[in-house]
């Protein structure tokens, strides 16, 4: 699993490759922190290179979800695979977290532009997990 | 006689696995190759993930005496029978069922998963361990959402 982490006009984008799952969500945690950690509290995540997820992975989602919640932050996510959408409709998370099928939508609902990558902020985690 | 299918061939893969993160793992990907194999390529992301989160459920909160998770998995013409099974302490099965989890719950979401991507979920719990049935029938056309290339190999 990777966390590609870009700045888009006040956004913070966090796109999740690969698998989050009981093994990849300490890696998706540390980034979280970091976020936190750094007042980032608008937040769009991206799962559309997610390929799988299990509910240890869904925990991670909700917990990050509460956390931007609490901060008064927004919190959008990108879903377009059907997998995993059905796997957010089993517990109901559909009808409760903001889902777009793209960047394009997310940031629409948002109302903001494209904007720049922020290469080295991250740059001390780097690609761990599978 | 006229009009009778013949018998396909039942094939089955048996995995006695040590209690441990990593086999969890390795469980998943003999049984992702097995499934995919024998034709059930369009199910294998959910036939995974339900066994990922009954073996998480033993790794977590059963202590088997023999230090063991046990998955047998049978395919057969059109579904995939999958027991998975622990010597562990057992649970009050009744008790977790009517436990309603709060929508923003962030733990106990995998018996939901189970039990929503399953055809058939049967649950056995004591004193001797915990018994998981569960069959996966192979996806009629329309069944599930088609655009499923991402899951694919």
């Amino acid at each position: 699993m990777k966390v590609e982490v870009e700045e888009k006009s006040g956004f913070t984008v966090v796109s999740v490759v690969g698998e989050l799952d009981v093994y990849t969500v300490p890696l998706f945690r540390k980034v979280l922190l970091k976020l936190e950690g750094a007042r980032k509290h608008n937040l769009i995540v991206d799962l559309s290179k997610l390929t799988f997820l299990d509910s240890s992975g869904l925990g991670a989602l909700i917990e990050i979800y509460q956390k931007i919640q609490s901060a008064q932050g927004e919190i959008v996510f990108i879903l377009d695979n059907p997998r995993i959408l059905r796997v957010f409709e089993l517990v109901n998370l559909d009808k409760v977290l903001t889902i777009h099928p793209n960047l394009g939508r997310a940031f629409q609902h948002v109302g903001a532009p494209s904007g720049y990558v922020d290469e080295e902020f991250f740059s001390d985690i780097g690609d761990e997990g599978r | 006689m006229k009009g009778d299918k013949p018998k396909a061939a039942t094939k089955e893969l048996t995995l006695h696995l040590p209690c441990t993160k990593e086999a969890i793992l390795e469980a998943r990907m003999k049984l992702d190759s097995f499934v995919r194999q024998n034709g059930f390529e369009r199910e294998a992301c959910d036939i995974t993930l339900v066994a990922q989160e009954a073996l998480k459920n033993i790794y977590q909160h059963a202590h088997p005496i023999d230090k063991k998770m046990h998955l047998h998995c049978t395919i057969e013409r059109d579904r995939v029978l999958l027991e998975i099974w622990d010597k562990g302490k057992g649970f009050n099965v009744g008790e977790v069922e009517r436990r309603k989890r709060p929508i923003m719950s962030t733990h106990g979401r995998g018996f939901e998963l189970m039990q929503g991507l399953t055809d058939s979920f049967e649950i056995k719990s004591g004193s001797e361990g915990t018994f998981l049935r569960m069959t996966l029938k192979k996806w009629e056309s329309g069944k599930r959402p088609d655009s499923l290339e991402q899951c694919l190999p």
